[in-house]
This record gives structure tokens, C-alpha cells and sequence, in this order.
């Protein structure tokens, strides 16, 4: 059984959602265990594989159908990957989890059809971190993209035009990485991620125009779908309008599932040498990486709505990831390695946060962190430590992750990237204490937020305490204490899986 | 420098140019309708191409795929959206011009690059040389399958045509999730039609003599895949598209009531079920997943016909999704969701 | 002159295949309608799925199903077939083409109902009420 686990945890939420499709008569609640038991499934797999990744400290390859690559498709699971995918595993179990109440408030009619397009964006996501050929990484990508313009069309009714701005820009990206994939098989030969780096070693191949159009491509692609400035304006709308379960699902994991996508092909099929050498426009990308980051944070700082402030910090985020990775030394891969892991979790604990807020207070404005700390104490206190993991305070992983980044960045002598980090920083303090503030000192008595009964004799109004649901709160938690966690254990995370992963040459 | 005779290079530059015409046609034309046809016809040119190339087994996906059922959809929905186009207003026409004009100079990079690529129809390309020809000279010593094109689809890549299968399963899970509202409530709609009640006398021949004939066809297609140009996708359309040419010729009330909703959905994901089932088979039977000779055993065939046989099989399956998702989706996207009426 | 020839017969596929390209890039980006831009993206794909065909064509050769000679064994000379392995891909990639179409028609159906109108202005005016 554990060697079939890193294909049991791409099929398994693909049964789990055929049978959520079916079982329309069995109930909510049938649903909602099935789709928690299959993503639990698909998580232990992912858990094992990484075990035995970092105990033997080699990939593990799974060949579908006993076909040698290149001739048949290969699983690859190597350091990498590995962390990615209970990543991706452990953020949709929480989700899951989490959704017990909001799901249904959303969806009363289709619960299980939802739960389904769940399941399959799983495993979709899932698929495309495992996989060790391009193409197949086309269709899994094409599988979340679907599953996710299913998910966000069942957002309020402004929704459709914003899924539908998603799913045009969403296809140019995956069509452009279909043809950069055009592109390298008519040069090359081959579609596996490790035949392809072979063969692009030959010096005739490095010089040629069309391996560079086909990279530019691929990456352009990922680019989109990465929302990366300024590829980035179908982002905001279409997060921020999803229901809350949507987003708790989707904003953390499919925008991190791209940047693997393009450390993969940057470092596994093509090379360093590759990449900075070749490629004359790499060090642009520091620059609008920084812009990136600038710009996404000051955005979300004129912000209204919460979920919209969230989502250009994802934009802001995403700019750090990129830089990091383009930043040509250990350091700065490093940082983006372990701020995918570190965004994946502040990105979930914040939308899960607003998320509960949302759904006691029925107010999605920041007015809603009105006397916050009164009435949801422990939500607002994950939040503040969701809050200063983005700003970057130790111990949370956050401060590791710039760490990492800003040393890289030091080191490059790229101050464009190193000014941008600070600056975002600053911008971000600025956004949450101004939020912390209202949570904490927050007017009580404005009619709207007072959910306490009034007194007869004093017409004083009391504060109830009006907490999260437990099915809502555990995963909330969990989360908060993770990214603790995380950034406690920086040092045996990027010692035992961070350093094997670091592509030779850098 | 002498020219090979074999490739008919005037009849690809005619259809190319052909194809150019209808693409910037389809695009300029006010009534959506028009537009929607000229796609059609632009699909038709492309699988003509296509057949040129002797690329048959795309050719004929993109005929049933591409260029029937994408316009029977864009007609269907063609009901429910505003006929005719607005002029453009000169309001936000500067960012536009200016993707133009980076549109334009890439164009121009990526023509110019084209020099670097190998020769069209060079049989010594990279492609030609690296992969492919252990595929066909080792398809039928390992598959029994001469359609070397099916063997690669339903056993070397055969990961890929599961997830393919799911692909397409989604999307019929997406729409019906999106439109379908099965309770009676008022619905605008803008284009009120009378329900036809299938007395047309050439409608009801044409139905009568060539819908059972589809069938029987579809079914030759998708059984006959390893011998001829064919498989499980070209049947499932082709079988779906015989109860969409039912639903055309009487209404949709005739088809959905030889074929029910509730039926189109297991059929969905029965498909795709048997496809996963199949490979999760080969697992428990302690080959890797969708290796078909962990069947061998069980069939009592040598492993050559084991998986000869399980190309059959995820054929099967993968022609039963096709076939209940074209289905759906004509039933959701022609009706409008609510399953009343249909085109 | 004649080389001109030549180098036109050797590339025209691939020529038509990007101009096609960016006509449907153009019509995504460019026009107002929705309806139109979703053309737009059908031509788009399709022109990348043509130039991921021409790569598979060989001088001479047939269509990828094995012949077999007078006594049932197959003629299984490489160059004697075309490339069957961006046959796959394509099929695989038309599918995944009209799945996103119907995805994106239904979200048309929904957008005109929701908003009366499928022109891109119009609806975000609509938008900022």
C-alpha cells in the first residue's frame, strides 16, 4: 500500500468526488464526512511520501502502468514536492473541516455538487505537484482551473463576470503553457520533465531562440496564472466575491501551486546556468517582483472590504515569492521554498479568520472587526497572529520567510528588492494595527455591531460573547499554532528538506 | 533544390487562407448568430487540415467535438443573450491599442523565429526522431493494437486520458451546477419559442432513419478503435450526439424522456468510475496503477491481450463519459437550466 | 527566388499557426462583447493546437495505423508513419477545449441574466451601482 501512495493521493478525492456526485438522497452530513475522509486519505498518503522522501533523502518515482519514462507518464515526488503536497493536503483538510456551516449556508440546495468540485480541485492540485511530465501537468492544471471556475461561480450574483474575467485570463495562461510545451517538444523530442532537462543540456539547444520562446511561454503563462503584477487583475474580484469556503480553498493554495509549477520548470527541466545566463531578461523580474510587493500592499491598504485587502496581500505575497526565486542564490530559493509553505498557512489562517467574522457578524467591511476581542477573543487572537506573521515578527514563519528573502536580496545586491521588502513590511504594520486598533478599542456602541441585549434599569448595552462554531474555530486554531510551529522548526525544515532541494549550481 | 510532390502544398495554403478569412470574419461580424456559424466553419476547415496532415484520429474529434457540438452550444445559448453587438465606443480604446501594438511586435519576434525551427514535414526533426519511433515499432508487440495513435492515448498515456475523462466530467458538473434550476420558478426569458410538437413530417424521417444508424456507427467507432481511425472519444460523441439530433428534431422534452437526467449523470460519472476502476484494479491486483497486465491473470490471456483488452475497457468508459456530458451539457446549455425547452 | 520558395513551402504552417494566434488574441482582448471574446479564445486554442499537429507530419509518410504485409505481420518502418504522439495531445487537448467552452457559455447565460446585457462596458457600469 505505501508504494502506491503518491498515486493513491491523486485518486483518491477523484473516487471521493464521483461519489459525492451520486449520493444526492444521503444527506449533508454523509457529504461532509466523505469529503473530510477522502481528504484525510490524501493527506496521510502525501504524509507518508514525505516521510520516506526525507528518510531516504531521494525522489520517489511511481511509473503509471509500469511504462519507462520517457516512453510512459513517472510521479515524481522529490524534496520539493513533498512539502508542497501536505501543504496542499493539509490546507484542504482544514478547509474541509471549516466548512461545515458556511458550505451550507452557500450552497443549501447542491451541497454535495459543491463538495464534489472540492474533492476534484484537491486532487487536481494534488496531480499537478506530483507530476514529472509537462503535459500531464497541462491537464491537471486545466482539471483545478475548472474546478475552481465551478466553485467561485457559486459566490453572490456579481460573481459570474468576475469567474468569467478569471476563466478567459486563466485560459490564455494555460494556452500559452501548452504552446511554450509546443515549443520544447519541437525542439526536443520529449514531454519528461527529467528526459527534457537532458536533452536541453546540448549546447545547440541552449543557444536556439525557440527554446527560449518556449520558455518565455511556459512562463508567461505561469505568470497568469501565478497573478503576478500586472498579470494580476482577475485576482481581486474573483476571490473576493467567492462564498467564504471558496476562498479559504482556492486563495491560499491554487496561486502557490503556479510558483511550484514555475520553480519546476526554471530549475528541474531547464537549468541555473540556463535561466540566468541565457535568459537576458531575469533580472527585470526583481524589479517587478519589488513592484509587486509595493504595490499589492499599499492597494490593499485603501481597501474597504476585507476579503479584497486579503487578496492584494496575496498579490503583495506573490511578489516575494518571485523575487525569491529569481534572485539566482541559495538564500533567496530558500526564502521562496519556505514562504510557500509559510504563505500557504498565513494565507488560509487570515481568509479563515475573515471568514468566521464574516459569518457571525453578516458584515464583510472592516466595520466588522468592531470589538473584535470582546466578542470573538480567540478568532480575533489568530488573527493577530496571522496579522504579524505577515508583517514578519518572530517567532512566526513569517519573520523566517523575509529573513531568508532579505539576506538572499543582500547578498544578489539587489537593494531595489531589499527597499521593497522593508516598505511592504511597513505597509502591512500599518494596515493591521489600524485593524488590531478598531478590534481592540473598537466604538461599542454603534447599533449595527452590538449583538448584546439591552439592560432595562441602565440601557447599557452587554457584550455577549459570540464565538466561531467549533467546527470552525479547531481548524482556526490548528492553523495559528502551525505557523508558530512552522517558524520554531525553521531550522530542521529547511535543514532536512528545504537544503536537499536547492537545484545544483546556485 | 528539388521539392517533394507528396505534400500538396497548394491546397494547404488555399484552406490556411481560407482559415484566416473565417477567423477575422467570425470576430468582426454584429450578429452573433453569423459569428457563431462562421466558427463552425472555421472548426470544419482546421479538421480539413488536419485530415490533410494525416492526422485522422484528431481530424474526426475535431469534426464531432469542435465543429458540431461547440456550435450546437453556441446556437443554444445563442437563445438567451442579446442578438447583435454594440459599436465599439471610442472610450477606452488607448490600452487597447497599445496590447495591439505589443501584440503585433511579438508576432513579429515569433514569425522571425520561425526560421530556427525545423523544416515542416522533415522526417529527420527532433520530434520524429527522439520518441515516436519506438512507439510505433513497439505499440504492437506490446498492445496488439495496430492504431498506434489508441495505443499511446489508452496505454503509455493512459494517466493523461483518465484525467481527460475527469476533465470533461467537471466541466458537466460545472454547468449543471451553474444553470441548473430544475424548481419552476419565473424565468425572463428573451426569446420566447413555440414548443414544437414533432409533426414535421422530414424531421421526423430523417430522425427515424438516421438516428439508429448514428448509434450502431458510434458503437463500430468505438470498438473498432484499435484497427481504424476511432476510439472511445469519437463513439461517446457521436452516440451523444444522436440524442442531441433527437432532442433537434422532436424537442427536448422526447430525449430527456428516453434519456433522463438522473441516468446522464451516472453515466457521467459511471465513465470515469470505470476508467479509475479499472486502474485501481491493476493496483489491488499488485501492478502499478492502470497497468493492464495485472488483468492477465484474471481473463486468462497472455499479457499482450490483457492489455489489448483493458484498452478496450477504458475506452469503454471513457466513451460512456463523453457521451452522457455531451448530453448534459446540450440539455443545460440549450434549455437554459430549466430542462423545459430546448432549440 | 527559389530559395524564398523554399523557405515559404518549409514554414507556412507554422506562419498561418501564429498569425491565427494572435487573431484570437486579438479578439479576447480587444472586442467588447463577450460572446465574442469567447471566439476569440476557440480560435486562439485551435491555432495552438494546429501548430502542435504540423510538428508530427512527415514527407511521405501515412496516417499512424500499422500496415501489415500479405502474411500478418506488421510493416513497422518509423519514418513510413506520421508522429502519433502530438495526435494524443491534441485529442487530449480539444476535449479540454469544449469543456472550457461550455464552461464559459454557461457563465455567459448566467452573466445575461444577472446583469441584462453581455457587452463588457455595459456590465461594469452595472458593476458599480
Amino acid at each position: 500500500m505505501m508504494d502506491h501512495a503518491p498515486i493513491l493521493m491523486i485518486v483518491v478525492p477523484v473516487f471521493a468526488s464521483l461519489a459525492l456526485t451520486l449520493i444526492g438522497p444521503m444527506g449533508h452530513r454523509a457529504a461532509y464526512g466523505l469529503l473530510i475522509l477522502s481528504v484525510a486519505g490524501s493527506l496521510a498518503a502525501a504524509m507518508a511520501t514525505l516521510v520516506q522522501v526525507v528518510w531516504t533523502g531521494q525522489a520517489v518515482h511511481y511509473r503509471m502502468g509500469d511504462w519507462v519514462p520517457p516512453m510512459g507518464i513517472e510521479l515524481v515526488i522529490d524534496h520539493l514536492s513533498a512539502g508542497v503536497l501536505v501543504m496542499i493536503s493539509g490546507c484542504a483538510l482544514l478547509t474541509a473541516i471549516y466548512s461545515m456551516h458556511t458550505a451550507r449556508q452557500d450552497n443549501p440546495d447542491r451541497l454535495n455538487h459543491y463538495y464534489a468540485l472540492f474533492a476534484l480541485l484537491v486532487a487536481g492540485l494534488m496531480g499537478m505537484t506530483a507530476t514529472g511530465d509537462v503535459f500531464n501537468l497541462y491537464v491537471l492544471l486545466e482539471i483545478s482551473a475548472l474546478s475552481s471556475y465551478g466553485l467561485l461561480a457559486r459566490g453572490k450574483g456579481r460573481a459570474y463576470y468576475a469567474t468569467f474575467r478569471y476563466l478567459m485570463m486563466g485560459t490564455i495562461g494555460a494556452s500559452f503553457y501548452l504552446l511554450g510545451v509546443g515549443y520544447l517538444y519541437i525542439m526536443t523530442g520529449s514531454l519528461n520533465m527529467a528526459d527534457l532537462a537532458e536533452i536541453l543540456k546540448r549546447p545547440e539547444l541552449g543557444a536556439s531562440v525557440n527554446v527560449r520562446i518556449g520558455f518565455t511561454l511556459i512562463i508567461l503563462g505561469v505568470w497568469i496564472k501565478m497573478a503576478l503584477f500586472p498579470l494580476h487583475a482577475w485576482m481581486p474580484n474573483a476571490y473576493s466575491r467567492a462564498g467564504t469556503t471558496t476562498a479559504c480553498l482556492i486563495a491560499p493554495l491554487m496561486t502557490k501551486v503556479s510558483v511550484y509549477v514555475m520553480l519546476r520548470i526554471m530549475f528541474t527541466v531547464f537549468s541555473v546556468d540556463y535561466v540566468f545566463q541565457q535568459i537576458a531578461w531575469s533580472r527585470l523580474v526583481i524589479y517587478l517582483a519589488s513592484a509587486a510587493a509595493v504595490l499589492g500592499m499599499i492597494t490593499a491598504l485603501s481597501q474597504r472590504d476585507l476579503r479584497k485587502m486579503l487578496t492584494y496581500i496575496i498579490v503583495a505575497e506573490i511578489g516575494y515569492l518571485t523575487g525569491g526565486a529569481w534572485l539566482a542564490n541559495t538564500a533567496g530559493y530558500t526564502g521562496a521554498v519556505y514562504h510557500i509553505l509559510a504563505d500557504g498557512l498565513m494565507t488560509l489562517c487570515l481568509f479563515m479568520a475573515v471568514g468566521a467574522i464574516i459569518y457571525r457578524t453578516g458584515v464583510s467591511t472592516s466595520a466588522a472587526m468592531e470589538g473584535i476581542f470582546q466578542r470573538m477573543p480567540v478568532t480575533a487572537g489568530v488573527f493577530l497572529i496571522a496579522a504579524a506573521s505577515v508583517v514578519g515578527i518572530p517567532p512566526t514563519c513569517g519573520f523566517f520567510s523575509k529573513w531568508y528573502l532579505l539576506q538572499g536580496a543582500v547578498q544578489a545586491g539587489e537593494w531595489v528588492f531589499v527597499a521593497a521588502l522593508i516598505i511592504a513590511g511597513l505597509v502591512a504594520a500599518t494596515l493591521f494595527f489600524r485593524l488590531l486598533e478598531r478590534a481592540f478599542f473598537g466604538r461599542l456602541d454603534d447599533p449595527v455591531m452590538a449583538t448584546g441585549s439591552e439592560e432595562p434599569h441602565t440601557g447599557a448595552r452587554t457584550i455577549r460573547l459570540n464565538e466561531a462554531p467549533l467546527t470552525m474555530l479547531l481548524p482556526l486554531v490548528f492553523t495559528g499554532a502551525a505557523l508558530l510551529g512552522l517558524g520554531i522548526y525553521t531550522n530542521e525544515v529547511v535543514r532536512y528538506l528545504i537544503r536537499w532541494s536547492v537545484p545544483a549550481g546556485m | 533544390m528539388t521539392w517533394d510532390a507528396s505534400l500538396l502544398w497548394q491546397f494547404d495554403i488555399l484552406v490556411l487562407l481560407m482559415m484566416v478569412i473565417c477567423a477575422v470574419t467570425a470576430l468582426a461580424l454584429e450578429g452573433l448568430l453569423s459569428s457563431a456559424i462562421v466558427t463552425g466553419v472555421y472548426s470544419f476547415l482546421i479538421c480539413l487540415m488536419w485530415t490533410h496532415m494525416m492526422a485522422v484520429d484528431v481530424a474526426f474529434t475535431e469534426a464531432a467535438v469542435g465543429a458540431a457540438i461547440s456550435t450546437v452550444i453556441f446556437l443554444g445559448t445563442a437563445q438567451y443573450i442579446s442578438r447583435w453587438i454594440k459599436k465599439d465606443r471610442p472610450g477606452e480604446q488607448g490600452i487597447k491599442q497599445l496590447t495591439i501594438v505589443i501584440a503585433v511586435i511579438c508576432a513579429v519576434m515569433m514569425l522571425n523565429a520561425t526560421r530556427d525551427l525545423p523544416d515542416w514535414a522533415d522526417p529527420a526533426s527532433p520530434a520524429s526522431k527522439h520518441l515516436s519511433p519506438e512507439y510505433i515499432e513497439q505499440a504492437y508487440h506490446e498492445t496488439a493494437t495496430p492504431n498506434v495513435v489508441t495505443a499511446v492515448l489508452a496505454d503509455y498515456r493512459s494517466y493523461d486520458t483518465m484525467f481527460e475523462a475527469v476533465v470533461v466530467f467537471a466541466a458537466a458538473l460545472v454547468v449543471m451546477v451553474l444553470l441548473r434550476r430544475t424548481s419552476h420558478k419565473h424565468r425572463k426569458v428573451l426569446h420566447l419559442r413555440p414548443k414544437r410538437e414533432g409533426r414535421d413530417t422530414v424531421l421526423r424521417g430523417a430522425a427515424q432513419s438516421i438516428i439508429p444508424v448514428m448509434q450502431i456507427f458510434a458503437l463500430y467507432v468505438l470498438c473498432h478503435g484499435h484497427y481504424s481511425p476511432g476510439g472511445g472519444f469519437q463513439g461517446g460523441v457521436i452516440f451523444g450526439a444522436s440524442f442531441i439530433l433527437l432532442a433537434l428534431c422532436y424537442n427536448l422534452k422526447f430525449s430527456m424522456n428516453r434519456f433522463r437526467e438522473h441516468a446522464v449523470l451516472w453515466c457521467c460519472a459511471g465513465g470515469v468510475l470505470l476508467y479509475a476502476g479499472i486502474g485501481a484494479a491493476c493496483l489491488g491486483l499488485g501492478w502499478n496503477f492502470l497497468g493492464y497486465a495485472a488483468l492477465a491473470d484474471l481473463l486468462g490471456v497472455s499479457e499482450k491481450m490483457a492489455r489489448s483488452h483493458g484498452i478496450l475497457a477504458v475506452e469503454v468508459g471513457v466513451g460512456i463519459t463523453v457521451m452522457a456530458v455531451m448530453v448534459s451539457l446540450y440539455y443545460d446549455l440549450a434549455s437554459g437550466g430549466d430542462l423545459e425547452d430546448g432549440l | 527566388m527559389d530559395d524564398l520558395f523554399y523557405f515559404i513551402i518549409s514554414k507556412y504552417n507554422y506562419w498561418a499557426a501564429i498569425v491565427l494566434l494572435f487573431i484570437g488574441l486579438f479578439g479576447i482582448i480587444v472586442r467588447n462583447n463577450l460572446m465574442k471574446k469567447i471566439i476569440g479564445m476557440v480560435i486562439f486554442q485551435t491555432a495552438i493546437l494546429l501548430f502542435i499537429v504540423s510538428i508530427g507530419v512527415k514527407r511521405g509518410a501515412t496516417v499512424p495505423i500499422l500496415k501489415f504485409s500479405l502474411d500478418k505481420q506488421p510493416l513497422l518502418d518509423a519514418t513510413a508513419y506520421a508522429n502519433p504522439l502530438p495526435h494524443v495531445l491534441i485529442l487530449t487537448a480539444i476535449v479540454v477545449g469544449v469543456a472550457v467552452l461550455g464552461v464559459a457559455l454557461a457563465l455567459l447565460q448566467k452573466i445575461q441574466r444577472v446583469h441584462g446585457t453581455i457587452e463588457e462596458d455595459e456590465i461594469l457600469e452595472d458593476m458599480r451601482k
